[in-house]
């Protein structure tokens, strides 16, 4: 039997695609999916604790070493040479980092916020351990906590810049099609 | 090969500008299918949304086994009646013997006159189980054998329920023409 419903519904198909899918529905996908990307996640995530740790570290270190006894010359940064050296170098490629991210990262400012909070703790510990140094003798342990903070502070940066190089590179890349198959 | 194959290899690696050239290229269509299966704007746009988040989440699954266009047509409609069944709703498709008398009068009725306009109106009108069969039927050209899968019904339950549904379709559209 011929089946002129049939034929026509099929003849016909496309009309039945009519409607247009709501304006800013990849806009709310995108959200979803790309808050963050979840080894970024779980790496930011090992970093913030160990940014904890870091806290934890400079209050024990001040806490262990401390001699009320001691008097001392006050140590600087000026009096250690070393320790002036490598401040010196670490706040260069932390800077230049910063300024490269903040280039980089307008689409992204959740992880903007989240590295702010991170670097702000270490900031914390940073001025602990600057301020035992004065309080204290120069000493392995402290210089040592700080250039752990310069480091980490290094690998937080250094993380994100690999992702949005990524992101970028990807983003740029040419991509040609425009029909589709069901 | 599938055409999209450079474009879903790097919508895999979380490429965005490949992800919203997937999402322009299907979302239309998907779009339609939502709307036809749930019969409602808002349930389209929601199970839209989740589709895609879906898809781009597990994209690494699709193995180029079907078109990527037919996996995710499968996705949808999979999604869709899986929303019908969790608001419990009966799809009532029940298993019945057909008369070829009811084939042949529905070729008759059928009117030169419709439009496709006419159609989608009736089938807003049709109770679910109806409207989903006719749809995955006649618009999405799924075989009798695969509505049974998607469904979990017989094959003849499936025949039996398009019949009824392109019927009541017809009768609705020539009640409007006639009251028009």
């Amino acid at each position: 039997m011929s089946d002129r419903f049939d034929d026509f519904i099929r003849s016909n198909r496309d009309e039945f695609d009519s409607f247009a899918p709501p304006a800013n529905g990849w806009n709310q996908i995108s959200e979803k999916i790309h808050s963050k990307p979840n080894a970024l996640r779980k790496r930011l995530y090992i970093i913030s604790s160990s940014v904890a740790a870091a806290a934890i570290i400079a209050f024990v270190v001040m806490f262990s070493i401390q001699d009320p006894n001691q008097n001392n010359m006050a140590a600087t940064y000026e009096n250690i040479p070393e320790l002036n050296e490598a401040t010196i170098f670490y706040q260069t490629q932390i800077n230049e980092h910063k300024a490269a991210i903040a280039q980089l990262a307008s689409d992204h400012p959740d992880m903007v916020n989240e590295m702010n909070t991170d670097l702000a703790a270490l900031d914390t510990a940073l001025l602990e351990l600057k301020q035992d140094l004065k309080d204290n003798i120069s000493n392995e342990e402290i210089i040592e906590a700080m250039i752990q903070n310069y480091r980490m502070k290094l690998m937080i940066l250094e993380d994100i810049m690999v992702y949005l190089d990524n992101q970028k590179q990807e983003n740029n890349a040419p991509i040609k099609q425009s029909t589709y198959e069901l | 090969m599938d055409i999209h194959k450079p474009v879903i290899e790097k919508a895999k690696k979380g490429n965005q500008k490949a992800q919203k050239q997937l999402y322009d290229l299907y979302a239309k269509a998907m779009y339609n299918i939502c709307y036809r299966m749930m019969n409602n704007w808002e349930d389209a746009e929601d199970l839209l949304q989740e589709i895609f988040c879906d898809v781009f989440t597990r994209l690494d699954q699709f193995r180029y086994e079907s078109t990527f266009g037919g996996w995710l047509k499968r996705i949808t409609i999979n999604k869709c009646i899986n929303e019908i069944k969790r608001r419990k709703v009966a799809l009532e498709l029940k298993e019945e013997i057909v008369p070829d008398a009811l084939i042949d009068e529905e070729d008759e009725q059928y009117n030169p006159g419709f439009t496709i306009e006419h159609v989608k109106h009736a089938m807003g009108l049709l109770p679910d189980g109806y409207r989903i069969i006719f749809s995955l039927y006649l618009i999405e050209g799924y075989d009798h054998q695969e509505i049974a899968e998607i469904l979990n019904i017989t094959v003849s339950t499936s025949k039996s329920q398009l019949a009824r549904a392109k019927k009541k379709v017809i009768e609705i559209i020539n009640t409007g023409i006639i009251n028009n």
